[in-house]
C-alpha cells in the first residue's frame, strides 16, 4: 500500500526513532565513506561531465541503500521518518513520467528525460536569492515572462515592503507574499501569457499558503517546499506539503547536499544528492503526480555549483536518477559570478550544457551569494533557453568537449567571481528590455561560444 | 633528553590531532601534563599545530567538515583537561573567549552555523550552539548564563534577519549592549545590513567569521 501524508505525519510526529540531530549528521558521513568503498564510486577530477553509465548505476545503489540507512530527520520532534524497501519501491513505481504545468496556451508539459534526451527540457526561470524590490516586482518578473523560452518561472517577496522589513512567519510577510504574487500576475498579464506556471517560495509556509488562491497561486502554479541538508525535514516543509496536496496545486520539492559538509568530498556528496532524491519523494509524496523535484548541488566553499567537484556530482547524481527512475527531475543553475558579466553566462552555459545531457529540466538562476537587491534580469533564462536547443544536439562526450572548453574561461574566477550588477543597470525598466551594452555583451559570449563549437539554433 | 622526548611528544600530539584521533590525542595530553609540561605550551606547540593544519585542508577540500568536528572536539577536550587542572583564577588563561551561536526563528539552516561554530572551537573559544529556529531571548538568556564574550547569530534567511536588529534592540533596552560583542554572518546578511543594525562584526564565511572574533577578544583585552 502506499504511504500517504497522514502516515509520513505520523513517523515524523509520533513513531519515528528518536535521535539527536548530531548523531543523524555524524551518520551521514559514516554511511558515505562505507557506502563509497562498497560502490567503488570515485570521482574523476579530469571530467565535468560524467561519461560512465556503470557508475551512475552503482550511484543510485549507492543513494537507494544510503536512504534506506538514514531515513529523513524531523527537526521538531526529532524523530526519523524511515521507510521499507518495499515501501520505497512502491513510490517509485507510482512516480509519474510527465507533469503538467500552466493553463490555457501558456500550459506544458515535464516529462521525464532520460540521457542524452532530445527531448528539450523545461525552462524555470526566475532570480533565485538577489530578490527583487517592490517597485522592482513587475517589470522584473515581467522580463523573465516575456521570454519566450521560458516555459515557468520561480518568484520569492520582497524583504521589505511599504518601506518596512519582512519577518518570517509574521503579518508582514504574509501582506508581502499577498501583494507580491498579485503583482506577479500582473506581470503575466503584461507578458502576453497569463496561464505561464508559476511557483512561489514566500518563506514560511503560513505565507505560500496565504498566496493559494484562484487570484494568486492557482492549482496550476505551485510552491516551493524545501528540504533541508541532508536528509532533514521541518514542520514548515510538511505544512506546504501537506498543503499542496490538498488544495491541489504543484510543489516544487528540492534538497541540495552541501558539498564539504557531512557527506564530505565528491563522491559522498554524490551519494548524498542520490539519496536526497528518495527522500525529496517521500516527505513530497511525489507520486500523487504534482511534485517536481530539484537538486540544488551547494558547495559549501565559495563557488557556484559550476566548479570542477559540482559539475561532476550534479551530472553522475543525475544520470543516475534519469537512468534508473521515472522521476522528472530539475537542476539549478547556481552560478558564482553575477548577472551582467560574461563570467556568468559562461557558468550558466556550462551547467546547462551539463545539465541537458544528463537528464534533467532546468531552473535558474541562483546566485551563490547574492550581494544586492534586484540581482538578475530575463535575459540570463533566455540565455538558458538558448543554451539547451543547441545542447540537445549534443552526446555526452561532444557536451563534455565543449564544457571542458567553457570552464577554462571562468575558471581562474571561482571563489573571486564578480557580483555583477542589478535589474535597472541592465534593463531599461520603462520598456523591460535589456540596455544595449548588456545585449552587445549576451551577443559576445554567444559568438565565443559557438566558435567553440556550439551549435545555436 | 626530557626536551627531546617532549618535543618529540609535541610533534605527535600535532600528528594524532591531524589524524583526528581523539584517545591518541588525549593520552598523550596527559602524559605532558603528568610531565608537568606548562598547558600553555601543550597548547602552543602541540594542539594547534596540527589544528592549523586541518583548517588548512578543510579550506583546501582535503578534508571536510566531519574531519574538522572530530579534530576540533579532540582539541576542545584537551583544552578542557588542561583547564580542569588549572587554579580557578588560571582557567580563563586558556580560552580565547565564549561564543554563543545560534540561528534566528524561522532558519533552520545549520550547516554553515556549525562549520563556523566548529572553527570557532578549533581555534580555542568554548562554543555554546543553541541550535537553529531560535526566538532572540535564547542568545541573549543564554549568553548571560555562560557570561559569553560574544553572540553570533547566522542567518540564511532574508525574512529572518531582521531578528538580528531585535537582538541588538534588546541588548541595548536590556542595558546588555556593553557586556556582548555581536557577529552576524550567513547567506542572507549583507556588510551594509550589519553596519546599520550596528552589530560589531560580520563575516560571509565562517573562516572570516573566526578572525572576527579573535579581532573582537582582542579589542575587549585591551579595553
Amino acid at each position: 500500500m502506499l504511504l500517504n501524508s497522514m502516515e509520513i505525519a505520523d513517523r515524523a510526529l509520533n513513531t519515528g526513532e528518536k535521535m539527536e540531530a548530531r548523531d543523524f549528521d555524524l551518520k551521514v558521513y559514516s554511511e558515505t565513506t562505507r557506502l563509497m568503498k562498497k560502490y567503488d564510486i570515485k570521482f574523476d577530477k579530469h571530467t565535468l561531465i560524467n561519461l560512465d553509465d556503470d557508475l551512475a548505476d552503482r550511484l543510485y545503489q549507492a543513494g537507494k541503500e544510503f536512504y534506506l540507512s538514514m531515513g529523513t530527520y524531523t527537526m521538531e520532534t526529532k524523530r526519523v521518518i524511515k521507510v521499507t524497501e518495499i515501501e520505497l519501491n512502491e513510490i517509485l513505481r507510482n512516480l509519474p513520467d510527465q507533469i503538467v504545468i500552466g493553463t490555457g496556451k501558456d500550459t506544458k508539459v515535464m516529462r521525464h528525460r532520460n540521457v542524452e534526451d532530445p527531448a528539450l527540457p523545461t525552462i524555470q526561470g526566475g532570480v533565485i536569492g538577489g530578490k527583487a524590490t517592490e517597485e522592482m516586482l513587475v517589470p522584473l518578473y515581467q522580463s523573465i515572462a516575456q521570454e519566450p523560452f521560458v516555459d515557468s518561472f520561480y518568484f520569492d517577496p520582497p524583504h521589505v515592503i511599504e518601506n518596512r522589513p519582512v519577518m518570517f512567519g509574521a503579518p508582514s510577510e504574509l501582506y508581502a507574499a499577498r501583494v507580491s504574487v498579485l503583482k506577479i500576475r500582473e506581470a503575466i498579464q503584461k507578458a502576453g501569457r497569463p496561464g505561464l506556471h508559476l511557483l512561489g517560495g514566500c518563506g514560511s509556509a503560513v505565507a505560500d499558503i496565504c498566496t493559494c488562491y484562484d487570484g494568486g497561486i492557482r492549482t496550476t502554479d505551485g510552491i516551493c517546499a524545501h528540504t533541508t541538508s541532508e536528509l532533514k525535514t521541518d514542520f514548515d516543509a510538511l505544512n506546504k506539503i501537506m498543503h499542496t496536496i490538498q488544495y491541489g496545486c504543484m510543489r516544487q520539492v528540492w534538497w541540495a547536499p552541501v558539498i564539504g559538509a557531512f557527506a564530505g568530498g565528491a563522491e559522498g556528496s554524490a551519494i548524498a544528492a542520490v539519496g536526497g532524491l528518495f527522500h525529496a519523494v517521500v516527505v513530497g509524496q511525489a507520486h500523487l503526480g504534482s511534485a517536481y523535484l530539484d537538486l540544488q548541488v551547494t558547495p559549501y566553499y565559495n563557488a557556484g555549483a559550476t566548479d570542477r567537484m559540482s559539475l561532476w556530482i550534479l551530472t553522475a547524481a543525475g544520470q543516475a536518477i534519469a537512468r534508473n527512475t521515472k522521476a522528472v527531475l530539475q537542476g539549478t543553475v547556481t552560478t558564482s559570478a553575477g548577472p551582467g558579466t560574461k563570467l556568468m553566462l559562461y557558468e550558466i552555459a556550462a551547467s546547462v550544457i551539463a545539465q541537458t545531457v544528463s537528464g534533467y529540466h532546468i531552473f535558474g538562476v541562483r546566485i551563490h551569494k547574492p550581494t544586492k537587491d534586484n540581482h538578475g534580469t530575463g535575459l540570463e533564462s533566455r540565455w538558458m533557453g538558448e543554451i539547451t536547443r543547441a545542447a540537445v544536439k549534443l552526446s555526452r562526450q561532444d557536451a563534455e568537449e565543449i564544457v571542458q572548453k567553457i570552464y577554462t574561461l571562468y575558471e581562474a574566477y571561482i571563489g573571486k567571481a564578480p557580483e555583477g550588477f542589478s535589474f535597472a543597470e541592465l534593463y531599461n525598466v520603462q520598456t523591460v528590455q535589456p540596455r544595449p551594452h548588456y545585449l552587445d555583451l549576451y551577443d559576445e559570449v554567444k559568438a565565443e561560444l559557438a566558435e567553440l563549437g556550439l551549435a545555436f539554433d | 633528553m626530557r626536551d627531546i622526548d617532549v618535543s618529540q611528544l609535541f610533534s605527535k600530539l600535532s600528528d594524532e590531532v591531524v589524524e583526528y584521533n581523539h584517545e591518541a590525542v588525549i593520552n598523550l595530553v596527559k602524559e605532558l601534563i603528568e610531565r608537568r609540561v606548562d598547558p600553555l605550551q601543550i597548547i602552543d606547540e602541540g594542539l594547534l599545530p596540527g589544528i592549523e593544519i586541518v583548517k588548512d585542508k578543510f579550506e583546501k577540500l582535503e578534508y571536510f567538515l566531519a574531519e574538522l568536528i572530530f579534530a576540533s572536539e579532540a582539541v576542545k577536550d584537551s583544552i578542557n583537561l588542561l583547564i580542569s587542572t588549572l587554579p580557578e583564577n588560571e582557567k580563563n588563561n586558556l580560552i580565547n573567549g565564549k561564543v554563543v551561536i545560534g540561528t534566528p526563528k524561522g532558519d533552520i539552516h545549520d550547516v554553515g552555523k556549525n562549520i563556523f561554530s566548529t572553527l570557532l572551537m578549533a581555534s580555542g573559544f568554548v562554543v555554546y550552539d543553541i541550535g537553529i529556529d531560535n526566538h532572540i531571548d535564547n542568545f541573549i538568556n543564554k549568553a548571560k548564563e555562560v557570561d559569553a564574550d560574544i553572540i553570533a547569530m547566522s542567518c540564511l534567511m532574508t525574512t529572518s534577519m531582521i531578528q538580528s536588529k531585535e537582538l541588538l534592540e534588546d541588548l541595548v533596552r536590556l542595558n546588555l549592549r556593553d557586556r556582548f560583542k555581536v557577529v552576524l554572518g550567513g547567506g542572507a546578511i549583507q556588510e551594509a545590513y550589519a553596519k546599520t543594525v550596528g552589530a560589531d562584526g560580520y563575516s560571509v564565511d565562517a573562516t572570516g567569521g573566526v578572525n572576527i572574533a579573535k579581532q573582537l577578544m582582542e579589542k575587549n583585552m585591551r579595553q
